[in-house]
């Protein structure tokens, strides 16, 4: 191939990230006025993220390990994960919430600075999904803590977990005046 | 890695399918000699059932519980260890002799224990098991959030300076109680509770477990949902691989671009050939849910080709001819609703999963899923003796374990 192709090809070729669809105004909206009611620190335009696995299958994992790759790329957004609760803006949960993961989840939440946003990722963890009515399951993350988003799907793909992230920011930026939103 | 291996559609019959019941001397027997060696070992509330791995396939023995108890097999065989922990913790036999009788799945968090017995009793002690960390070394305790987007456990690592001398660990806080979910279902209504074993490798548990069925109902299916299945293990085997590349590459903060594009086609090719991103619950007993959507043989050989040339990569050469030729008819023969017993099989992308099921009229009487896991986190420990605490995000990248496999 002659240079001149391939710097060609290099300056006209499109970016692996995906393009990405508006915020859904309607949960932002729903977001803004409840972060509005309850956030005592404004965070700005980035959330930091604490994943817990409360007895995922691993599921939800692949789809949330897709949206940090190349074509969802997560951070451009402005959302990370971290691996303390201490730094965390979000709780993350998936799965039913197993019994033997309560306390876990409890302490982790507890050792998080406000507004200690609560998402419920998957179905399992939206009520327990199919393993509902099992001896080793709470139910949900709604049985242990306030949620504030629920992201349904077995696994949501990932253009669903973005879109619900997406309005978190979004009702976030809201909330804190002189930071316009896009 | 291993060579590519289509997903294996029928159980390893013959002698491998039929339980051999040992009198409790015979297991002794068994247990001291133990040449075979162990592939998986399980319970029901009457009997203990052991998986042997034989030169032609493997042997599946079973002995009934006398007192409570069994002899154990772990002093033969260490990894018995935590397959006897979880026998104890779900049935409450006890493996007599066991070299380890520490609590594992139940962390005293039930309603009642162990949660499958006959006759259940109150709750277990809420304590944490005594973990055997020299008391000379600095201890590193990790989990069960470890943040990342890992999976729940406990590690408890013994360390002298910067090196690893000893590493424990806890599992069993991902445990939902699968297996009694599945008792008295039919297959094909517990079949979803075996796609969530493992997300990851859902084909292969899903296969492995409709084997499992079929054999027990001595039912054959379809060529063309044969088929389906052969290509939705390939595409899981090759999305795996893909996974594993990215995650070795982020635990050295170089990500893979390139295998993130290549995983995504092939997902969205899953997704408009089969319905599912993963293509969980796109295996069922009896066959497939569904036949391939009108034009998913063209998309799936589309993605191949992106993901590699078929000329050069014959994991994809395979996989694509298998799409191109398709057998014609059904993906779909419903299974009977009969009484009987039977051993699954798959080869899955982490390993060889087993399942194994007793059918009372249609309903599960009793059911086991082996996955790769109960073999892959020891290796952990191998792994990370005399390395640097350091090495861990890489040692477990590389290792891919998944908690929810091991925990049920």
């Amino acid at each position: 191939m002659t240079p001149w192709r391939t710097l060609a090809r290099t300056v006209l070729a499109r970016p692996a990230a995906a393009p990405v669809p508006p915020v859904d105004r309607e949960t932002a909206s729903s977001l803004a006025g409840r972060l509005e009611a309850g956030a005592q620190t404004p965070l700005g335009r980035s959330l930091a993220v604490l994943h817990i696995d409360a007895g995922s299958c691993g599921g939800c994992e692949v789809e949330l390990r897709s949206l940090r790759r190349a074509v969802y790329d997560l951070e451009r957004f402005g959302v990370c994960f971290v691996a303390s609760p201490r730094h965390a803006d979000v709780l993350l949960a998936t799965g039913p919430v197993t019994r033997n993961l309560v306390e876990a989840l409890e302490l982790a939440h507890a050792a998080m600075p406000d507004p200690k946003l609560v998402v419920a990722l998957g179905d399992c963890a939206v009520d327990g999904g199919v393993f509902k009515g099992s001896y080793a399951i709470a139910g949900g993350v709604g049985t242990t803590l306030p949620v504030d988003l629920l992201i349904s799907g077995c696994p949501p793909a990932p253009e669903r977990i973005l879109a619900g992230l997406r309005a978190l920011l979004e009702a976030n930026a809201r909330s804190r005046p002189g930071i316009s939103s896009r | 890695m291993t060579a590519f291996s289509i997903v294996e559609d029928r159980p390893i019959d013959g002698s491998g399918s039929q339980r051999q019941a040992l009198t409790r001397d015979d297991w002794a027997q068994m247990a001291r000699e133990l040449s075979p060696p162990l592939v998986a070992l399980w319970g029901d509330t009457r009997t203990v059932y052991a998986l042997l791995r034989q030169p032609d396939g493997v042997r599946l023995v079973s002995t009934f519980v006398e007192d409570g108890g069994y002899p154990a097999l772990s002093p033969a065989r260490p990894i018995a260890a935590w397959f006897e922990r979880m026998v104890h913790d779900l049935w409450g036999h006890t493996a007599v002799g066991a070299t380890d009788q520490r609590a594992w799945l139940d962390h005293g968090r039930w309603g009642h224990s162990p949660p499958m017995a006959m006759r259940p009793g109150p709750p277990a002690t809420a304590e944490p098991p005594e973990f055997g960390i020299a008391e000379d070394l600095d201890q590193i305790l990790l989990g069960p959030v470890r943040g990342g987007i890992e999976p729940a456990a406990h590690l408890r690592l013994g360390v002298r300076g910067g090196t690893v001398e000893q590493l424990e660990a806890w599992l069993g806080y991902t445990h939902r109680g699968v297996l009694a979910l599945m008792q008295g279902k039919s297959p094909r209504a517990a079949a979803r509770f075996a796609a969530r074993l493992v997300g990851e490798t859902t084909v292969a548990h899903s296969t492995a477990f409709a084997s499992a069925a079929e054999a027990a109902l001595a039912c054959d299916i379809p060529p063309r949902a044969l088929a389906l299945r052969q290509v939705m293990g390939g595409l899981e085997q090759i999305l795996w691989r893909l996974d594993l590349a990215s995650a070795v590459a982020e635990a050295a903060d170089q990500p893979s671009s390139l295998a993130a594009r290549n995983a995504e086609a092939l997902r969205a090719a899953a997704n408009l050939a089969f319905g599912h991103r993963l293509m969980m619950d796109c295996v069922v007993p009896g066959g497939v849910a569904a036949d391939i959507a009108p034009g998913g043989v063209e998309t799936i050989g589309r993605a191949l080709r992106q993901v590699a040339s078929p000329e050069t990569n014959p994991d994809v050469r395979r996989l694509e001819a298998a799409v191109m030729a398709l057998p014609e008819g059904e993906v779909f023969a419903p299974l009977p609703v009969a009484s009987g017993e039977g051993l699954g099989h798959a080869s899955g992308p982490a390993g060889d999963i087993w399942h194994w099921m007793s059918l009372d009229h249609g309903q599960i009487a009793s059911v086991f899923m082996c996955d790769p896991g109960w073999v892959r986190w020891p290796l952990l420990k191998a792994r990370m003796a005399g390395g640097q605490v350091d090495d861990l995000s890489h040692v477990l990248a590389t290792l891919r374990l998944s908690s929810s496999g091991v925990d049920l």
